[in-house]
């Protein structure tokens, strides 16, 4: 039986390589037409090229999002695009349009088709006719319980990838035009400016809200295996680099744990407290198990809270100085307790005694981010390794 | 241009005999997005009073322990020939297919009906209609009338649908709020001024644009351009004023339609952005 595939968003080439590098099997990224993110730093042909030659390489994938609803005027060179993009070595496209899908599969056999969330895929039916046009993947809607899936994944040939983690939008993905109303922003061209996230006034100078907890399904993986979906998807292509690491680095874990019989209910536990540490909202695991209700929403205008435990980006070694290099990303002084982490899952518990700047002097409080910076370390460590705080020294 | 109307009350027979060509009737269960639906024993009941047009609308998603009564509902549809079924949901046209029921479908996309191509496509497949979204500009739906033979479907006047959610919205609000349940109310969005109704139903939470639209201003030009079908909704309207409507696109009065409807034209000459750097 084939592994399921952990499937990360990559915003950047740099993003790419991290999510890579920390366990994805695969990764999702917009290029310069088509994509629903056209304000995320999207792909260039080049940068395409690069990250398909870096992924294969670990022999892993890449897919392109081309999930826009198109108008009339957007249709203007998009053959050549798709043509171009094909010979970066794509591995898939993620199309929502009809036509779109259809002139790929008609053309092209050496790339795949996955149909994207946009189209709310909820039952048998529609996931077939997907499939009888010639698309070998269906993105499931995040509206399903554990049964609707299981009932759309045991469809002969094809793939099915639900959302695992991430933001979840309030409405179906496609059936909102929020954003083009509030803000003439299009939301199913790229444009969403995600207003099911504003409070609107309601009577009584009451503040009526619909935006939506996260998704967190880390303790549901085992469930998504035994039930025969093929690809977990992370959202977050707009994601912070220690966001993607942390999330994905502990779905690779548990998803190794549960395929070796590893899992235990303290390590569980463990990943599940990590996830928390890096969200910015509540979680929950939305229809997972029942109809999404008044446990899965939030009444008050802002939800976001700021994560201030990542400390730094480690991006090489001083040899002379015997010392880790890192680009500070948040405040941290002498006294701090900390963990350095690997891609590869080590994980170094660290108390900050001594801070170098770039000049070798020494320093008490590294305050500004972007600043390179040393700290003393024996073991030199793999690139995209990274520092959080655990706790603040006196 | 023939006239289709989605009305809220029973005398659809006098509107009928004010000039609609037809009705279309959301269908119960199996709709969203409507104020009043139909069973098929009521949809019986209008086919026997009526030779004029009938459509009706299965556009909700479909989930699994839906598709048999969905199929069988096709089948009660198809015996009573109604003149097309609006869909959204795919399950729509692959039932159709592969069980070879003979029915027009109408493809009703909501907000993905944008261009020639996907409808073309659809057309290709059998589906011989498309219902227009209303986010597209006039050159928009002109370009994609030169460029397809599908019959097209436009809301001539009518409060656009914004989006849905399978979610309880005001449900969820109100108990949060510990106060009693309403199901539906005006919302607005402080910085845009912009307005909303919020429906919820056992289906979900459908929000409604609070400004009626009313394309009065090119209803000639879409006329001369050969959109098929232009749809009123009765909404708001008394029984009187929405036939003073009917009968204002019939015998084609602008200045008494945008005095009963006003002025929003939509997206008609405002075209949406995506870019924003």
């Amino acid at each position: 039986m084939k592994k399921i595939e952990l499937l990360a968003p990559a915003g950047d080439l740099e993003r790419l390589k991290v999510v890579l590098l920390y366990g994805a099997d695969a990764v999702y990224v917009g290029g310069e037409k088509l994509s629903l993110r056209a304000n995320a730093t999207n792909f260039s042909l080049d940068e395409l090229k690069e990250g398909c030659t870096f992924a294969h390489n670990l022999g892993k994938k890449v897919y392109l999002t081309a999930n826009i609803v198109f108008h009339d005027k957007d249709r203007l060179g998009m053959e050549e695009y798709i043509k171009e993009v094909i010979e970066a070595s794509i591995d898939a496209f993620i199309v929502s349009d009809l036509y779109l899908a259809k002139y790929i599969i008609d053309n092209y056999k050496n790339v795949e088709v996955h149909i994207s969330t946009q189209d709310s895929i909820t039952n048998k039916d529609a996931a077939m006719f997907y499939r009888d046009l010639g698309a070998s993947r269906v993105v499931l809607a995040r509206e399903l319980s554990k049964d609707e899936i299981k009932e759309i994944s045991s469809i002969p040939n094809l793939e099915t990838e639900v959302f695992i983690h991430g933001a979840m939008c309030t409405c179906f993905s496609g059936r909102c035009a929020l954003s083009n109303y509030v803000t003439n922003r299009d939301a199913n061209r790229g444009g969403c400016a995600q207003v099911c996230r504003f409070a609107f006034d309601y009577k009584d100078n009451d503040k009526f809200t619909l935006a939506t907890k996260d998704l967190n399904m880390a303790s549901y993986i085992k469930d998504l295996i035994d039930i025969g979906v093929s690809s977990l998807k992370v959202e977050g292509r707009m994601r912070s680099l220690y966001y993607l690491a942390t999330v994905i680095g502990s779905y690779r874990f548990l998803i190794d744990n549960i395929y070796d019989g590893t899992l235990t209910d303290e390590k569980l536990l463990e990943y599940e407290k990590r996830l928390d540490s890096v969200a910015n909202r509540d979680t929950t695991s939305q229809y997972f198990n029942h109809l999404a209700d008044v446990t899965d929403q939030y009444y008050t205008g802002r939800q976001e809270v700021s994560n201030q435990e990542y400390l730094g980006l480690i991006i090489g070694y001083d040899e002379e100085m015997k010392s880790i290099v890192l680009k500070e990303r948040n405040y941290f002084k002498v006294g701090d307790e900390v963990e350095i982490f690997t891609p590869t899952g080590e994980i170094y518990p660290y108390k900050i005694e001594t801070i170098y700047n770039e000049d070798n002097e020494k320093i008490d409080v590294a305050r500004h981010p972007e600043e390179i910076l040393k700290l003393p370390f024996d073991t030199r460590l793999i690139p995209y390794s990274m520092i959080r705080l655990i706790r603040k020294g006196k | 241009m023939k006239l289709l109307g989605v009305i809220r009350d029973k005398n659809y027979l006098e509107y009928l005999d004010n000039g609609l060509d037809g009705l279309i009737l959301p269908l119960e269960k199996f709709s969203v997005d409507y104020f009043k639906y139909y069973s098929i024993d009521d949809i019986k009941e209008h086919k026997k009073s009526t030779d004029k047009l009938c459509f009706v609308v299965i556009n909700k998603m479909i989930f699994n322990n839906e598709l048999e009564d969905l199929l069988n509902v096709l089948k009660e549809l198809e015996t009573l020939k109604v003149d097309g079924v609006f869909f959204y949901d795919l399950a729509v046209l692959n039932l159709v297919k592969e069980n070879k029921i003979n029915i027009d479908l109408i493809y009703n996309g909501t907000h993905m009906v944008t261009n020639s191509d996907t409808i073309n496509l659809y057309y290709d497949l059998g589906v011989k209609g498309a219902y227009l979204s209303n986010e597209i500009t006039k050159d928009e739906v002109l370009n994609i009338r030169h460029n397809t033979k599908s019959d097209l479907f436009i809301l001539l006047l009518g409060n656009p649908v914004v989006a849905m959610s399978r979610r309880s919205l005001l449900t969820s609000y109100f108990a949060n709020k510990n106060k009693s349940k309403s199901d539906l109310i005006t919302i607005k969005e402080p910085k845009s001024g912009q307005e909303f109704l919020v429906k919820e139903d056992s289906n979900g939470t459908t929000f409604f644009y609070n400004k009626r639209l009313n394309l009065s201003n090119v209803y000639k030009e879409l006329v001369d351009n050969d959109i098929n079908y232009g749809i009123i909704e009765h909404g708001e309207f008394s029984s009187d004023e929405y036939k003073q409507l009917i009968k204002a696109f019939v015998h084609f009065d602008k200045k008494k339609i945008d005095e009963l409807a006003g002025h929003n034209r939509g997206f008609l000459y405002r075209e949406t952005i995506y870019k924003v750097k």
